[in-house]
């Protein structure tokens, strides 16, 4: 009992004394009888005189002059999915560090800032190349951003930026130009590599459309016909490229696994694949598929692939 | 597997899990499919008799689509157009001519009635305050007291962050399972979650998987192991409930009517997004406090999205400017996996119609939810402008 009054006096100070940034985090996890938990709570003011909160590269009202800052949170762990529910999962799944949310009012302009570290540029750039489409500006190989009427998306280093204005105007894609190049500027590092064979002729023209794929969710999403192949398996990456030919679309995919080892259980993928009508061939460990309205043309196009590799 | 990613959880499942194939499901006692990665207790939901308010209600396989052109411009919905194209659907719905008539069927004075909705996107796509505010006038017109409706859902935070507040929606009942108060915490002055007095432990969905969480989950998710309690609100709060999804993706599948119940009504659920996606949308349905009580469901496609989904990433936002209607989850799910589906197609984000989109449909139907085979489906379109 004196312990649950000493955090709650903790608690009762820090809503006293707290900033504009904050997280809240449960500690002293206690599993009661019945299963359920008891929690202690705990909150942490993380925000600094500059604006970081948790040492993520975010806005402050000096980066912008003039701007309102209502909102400023960090998502950390498993919290992520309290914001945004189970779209969380695919976050994970990529490997998420922590994300940072800012809601901005700048110029008469309205904006929601999310800056989600991830742990490597790799994953960065996979969960930044699943979330792009149809950028007016940019291309996600080719500049690193993506720029829509709504939206402004980039990866840096370890970083994933979304930025959404709210009103889709010409003074709010300018206002967001300046809050992407601020972070921009923050968040930069090794960029991510991508497979040689992506960003080379004949493919290096569609390299904008590449997908990085580590998971079974994203498999669901991108792939979905093939998801049963990958219900069990949690040590894949799935480099995805769509293309338009002259005959149609044509799909190619680039299996392999993180690490140097081969393709865990490449085997019985090849197979899959082969059974899901994908011209198909193992190569130095990694699997690659082809899959078009003509077998025949699939097949030539993974043979040039296969002397490419 | 590398240790940075999903190393806040650890997931653990007995038996094999299934190879995803989608199940042929015909009705049987046990209710597990013979493909079923994981056991549930679904059998315990069959066992409970139905009633005249069971799925699918009283227009099995009926789904009334109306569309209208002026019901969104320019990112502003039409207020007035929503209301009208509900008065439309409604009448339709209930073949009657005063939508107050059509509600009755559905509700009456002195029942207390939830609606449903889905917050999870934000300001940027949530259930429209121009639906909600229509049904909430309509059910007013038709003798339900102000004080007996209730806008619900898991998460009272998200609740107050898409402005269903108590000074946005006055003598309106806001209620969230996943309570906060208003500092933000979830946690009383004893140091337990607020949610904790408002899941029911008698009535709970029990799945044979689970997952650990970390302090930062855990309010979310209220409790770990085998059960997923249902929330208080809807076993013992509410007479009726309207269920307001929207129109949403889930990778190549919808989220709509069956998800915005399954996932919306119980807790620890991540556990069973990584194995039970499609059979916990289904399953939870199947449960009396949602087979009995769920009257209505009314999707929001005014603005919806494609690809993104459940999440909101205005990329993939596209107005489909149409309500659909019907008492029929299961149906109105088909028809709008069709419509979004398509969408999805139409712009390139997926190559065709897979059948593991329509797994929870087809559990649903199982379970006598519904109706999943189009050439049994009524629809009925209803173009306004």
């Amino acid at each position: 009992m004196v312990m649950i009054k000493m955090y709650c006096l903790i608690f009762l100070c820090s809503l006293l004394f707290g900033s504009s940034g904050t997280a809240v985090v449960a500690k002293g996890v206690a599993e009661r009888p019945d299963g359920l938990f008891f929690c202690q709570p705990e909150i942490v003011t993380t925000a600094t005189p500059d604006g970081k909160i948790a040492d993520m590269p975010v806005m402050s009202p000096s980066d912008l002059p003039g701007a309102v800052i209502s909102r400023s949170e960090i998502y950390v762990g498993g919290s992520l999915w309290g914001l945004i529910n189970g779209a969380a999962d695919l976050y994970y799944e990529y490997g998420f560090d922590r994300m940072a949310l800012q809601d901005i009012g700048w110029e008469g302009e309205n904006f929601r800032l999310e800056l989600y570290r991830m742990d490597s540029p790799l994953a960065a750039y996979g969960i930044f190349s699943v979330s792009v489409h149809g950028c007016e500006e940019g291309g996600p190989v080719s500049t690193g951003y993506c720029i829509n009427r709504f939206q402004y998306q980039l990866y840096s280093g370890n970083y994933y930026l979304s930025l959404i204005n709210y009103s889709g105007s010409d003074k709010a894609r300018e206002l967001s130009l300046k809050i992407a190049e601020l972070v921009a500027n923050r968040t930069g590092g090794a960029a991510a590599v991508l497979p040689g064979l992506f960003v080379r002729q004949p493919f290096e023209v569609n390299a904008d459309g590449i997908r990085l794929i580590r998971g079974i969710i994203g498999v669901r999403n991108i792939v979905p016909g093939i998801a049963h192949l990958f219900d069990e398996a949690d040590d894949f990456e799935i480099w995805h490229l769509g293309i338009a030919s002259d005959s149609g679309q044509q799909e190619i995919l680039l299996l392999k696994s993180p690490g140097p080892h081969p393709l865990p259980e490449a085997a019985a993928i090849t197979e899959g694949l082969s059974m899901a009508g994908y011209a198909v061939r193992e190569a130095d460990g990694q699997v690659v598929a082809v899959m078009s309205d003509d077998f025949v043309e699939s097949n030539e196009l993974l043979d040039r692939i296969i002397i490419l590799l | 597997m590398d240790s940075g990613r999903r190393k806040f959880f650890k997931l653990f499942a007995a038996g094999s899990l299934g190879a995803g194939l989608t199940p042929v499901f015909p009705a049987s006692l046990s209710g597990i499919a013979p493909d079923q990665p994981t056991e549930t207790n679904i059998a315990d939901a069959l066992k409970y008799p139905r009633n005249e308010n069971s799925m699918p209600g009283k227009y099995p396989g009926r789904v009334v689509r109306v569309d209208d052109e002026k019901s969104i411009s320019d990112g502003t919905i039409n207020e007035e157009a929503v209301y009208n194209m509900l008065d439309g659907g409604m009448r339709n719905l209930g073949e009657c001519n005063d939508v107050r008539d059509a509600w009755r069927q559905f509700v009456n004075p002195g029942e207390k009635v939830g609606i449903k909705v889905n917050p999870i996107g934000g300001k940027l796509l949530s259930t429209s305050h121009a639906l909600v505010k229509s049904v909430i006038l309509q059910l007013e017109q038709s003798g339900i007291a102000r004080e007996d409706i209730v806008i619900f859902d898991r998460r009272m935070q998200q609740l107050r962050d898409t402005g269903f507040t108590p000074d946005n929606y006055p003598g309106i009942a806001i209620a969230g399972t996943e309570h906060v108060d208003e500092s933000g915490s979830y946690y009383d002055e004893n140091g337990e979650l607020y949610s904790l007095s408002l899941i029911d432990r008698d009535w709970y969905y029990w799945a044979d998987c689970e997952m650990e969480y970390d302090d930062y989950m855990l309010p979310f998710m209220v409790n770990q192991g085998k059960y997923s309690y249902f929330s208080k609100i809807v076993t013992q709060q509410l007479d009726k409930i309207i269920n307001l999804p929207i129109m949403k993706n889930a990778g190549a599948s919808v989220t709509l009517c069956l998800k915005n119940l399954g996932y919306g009504v119980i807790t620890n659920t991540s556990r069973l997004h990584a194995t039970l996606w499609a059979e916990t949308s289904a399953q939870v349905c199947a449960f009396p406090p949602v087979r009995d009580k769920v009257v209505l469901n009314i999707a929001d496609g005014i603005k919806g999205c494609y690809d993104g989904g459940p999440g909101a990433n205005p990329q993939f936002f596209t107005d489909y400017k149409m309500l659909l209607l019907g008492t029929d989850p299961v149906a109105m799910d088909v028809v709008g996996y069709d419509i979004i589906i398509g969408k999805r197609i139409e712009m390139g984000r997926q190559s065709g119609f897979f059948d593991v989109g329509m797994q929870k449909m087809e559990l649903a139907a199982g379970y006598g939810l519904g109706v999943a085979d189009r050439d049994r489906i009524d629809l009925r379109t209803i173009i306004r402008s």
